[in-house]
């Protein structure tokens, strides 16, 4: 078991219908499809990216919180083609805590197949396998039925209702937390 | 980048203000504190829901204060000793501590450790006080959040005097004695806070 998972980069995922993997400058074009789409962000903890240079930005930063170990995030990729249609995230990773964050996103042009799903998964899996964390979280919009649906499903429980915590476009925004241990990964079919 | 508050500061001896409160007096740690720093984190009492390991030499109280003066770099940490003054000058009790800022959604952790010499006094309350009127005040939160294991009354207690709400259970959210322990999430408002009546 390797002390330091990410010592070679971001490793590739392999799902059925996708691949994770990291985000390189030529995927700038499809982050701002993604990033810079309305209803797409609207659960999303910022506004929409308004030009390339924003996604060349977000990319940047991700690469950094790569190479400092506070962020993984991976494309969402369509193996039959390649179409870069979202991301998907652990963050704030604690190696003393044994846990990290979870986050996503999928181009709406995608939902309803079971992508975002097929996705988590396939992070949940990596996570709490090679990564050898105790414990993920996720902060979802309580309004986002869609994805609380979505973890309910893979097994996380409702743990609190979190008033304000989010500032995301000018106003504050509360929020649900959930958790998820590695005792309960993967869940019943 | 913007930098609120501390605008480009980047050394944190000289960069994080100095507090005051009734009996406190919260500043950046130096080196003339690190034989305090040992006494402090070698405290078996105070140790037992830190869940950290002890500060053995003065060696170590040094790299303490690195890890300090990077995350007072990286704007993800601040900790203040927590100098009582009732005490004999440079008598550190404690720190105070906030992180995970974040400007953007105005939100910050808090958290306090207090040797158990000093315990009894309120001074883990003054001293949550008067991060949460500096974090409203002039870092412009809108929330802080502090986290407590189950059990730790005295904890509670400080935080619900400071006028925390608790918010949410999180299991087994911390590995602590080679276990995972749970802990509540408290949170305060802005609007909730008495600070509000004065800004």
């Amino acid at each position: 078991m390797p002390d330091n998972p990410f010592e070679a980069g971001l490793p590739t995922l392999e799902a059925e219908r996708v691949l994770l993997r990291r985000l390189t400058p030529g995927d700038d074009a499809g982050l701002l499809r993604v990033f810079g789409d309305a209803e797409t962000m609207q659960w999303w903890s910022h506004g929409p990216f308004t030009d390339l240079a924003a996604a060349t930005t977000y990319r940047e930063r991700i690469d950094y919180g790569l190479r400092s170990r506070s962020l993984f995030q991976w494309g969402i990729v369509a193996r039959d083609g390649g179409l870069l249609m979202g991301t998907c995230t652990l963050s704030d990773w604690s190696s003393t805590h044994r846990r990290a964050e979870l986050g996503y996103i999928l181009h709406r042009d995608h939902w309803g197949q079971g992508l975002a799903s097929e996705a988590v998964r396939a992070v949940l899996d990596f996570g709490f396998g090679t990564m050898r964390l105790h414990r993920v979280e996720a902060d979802v919009d309580p309004e986002n039925t869609a994805s609380i649906a979505l973890v309910e499903r893979l097994g996380f429980n409702r743990e609190g209702y979190l008033r304000e915590r989010w500032w995301p476009h000018g106003t504050p925004q509360d929020s649900l937390i959930f958790g998820l241990l590695a005792t309960d990964w993967p869940p019943a079919p | 980048m913007p930098d609120p508050f501390f605008e480009g500061a980047d050394d944190y001896e000289t960069g994080l203000p100095t507090l005051r409160t009734a009996r406190l007096q919260l500043r950046p740690l130096t080196p003339a504190d690190d034989p305090q720093i040992v006494d402090v984190f070698s405290d078996e009492r105070s140790l037992e829901t830190w869940f950290r390991p002890p500060l053995a030499s003065v060696d170590q109280a040094r790299a303490y204060r690195d890890t300090l003066q990077e995350g007072f770099g990286r704007r993800s940490l601040f900790i203040w000793g927590v100098f009582p003054t009732e005490e004999a000058d440079g008598t550190l009790a404690g720190i105070g501590i906030l992180t995970r800022w974040s400007p953007v959604h105005r939100r910050i952790d808090l958290g306090y450790y207090f040797a158990s010499h000093y315990w009894g006094r309120g001074y883990a309350t003054e001293t949550a006080r008067g991060l949460v009127d500096f974090s409203f005040g002039s870092l412009g939160c809108h929330r802080v959040e502090a986290e407590v294991v189950p059990g730790n009354d005295a904890s509670v207690r400080v935080l619900e005097r400071a006028g925390f709400v608790r918010e949410a259970l999180l299991k087994e959210r911390l590995w602590g004695d080679d276990a995972p322990q749970d802990s509540m999430l408290f949170r305060l408002l802005r609007t909730e806070s008495q600070t509000a009546a004065a800004s």
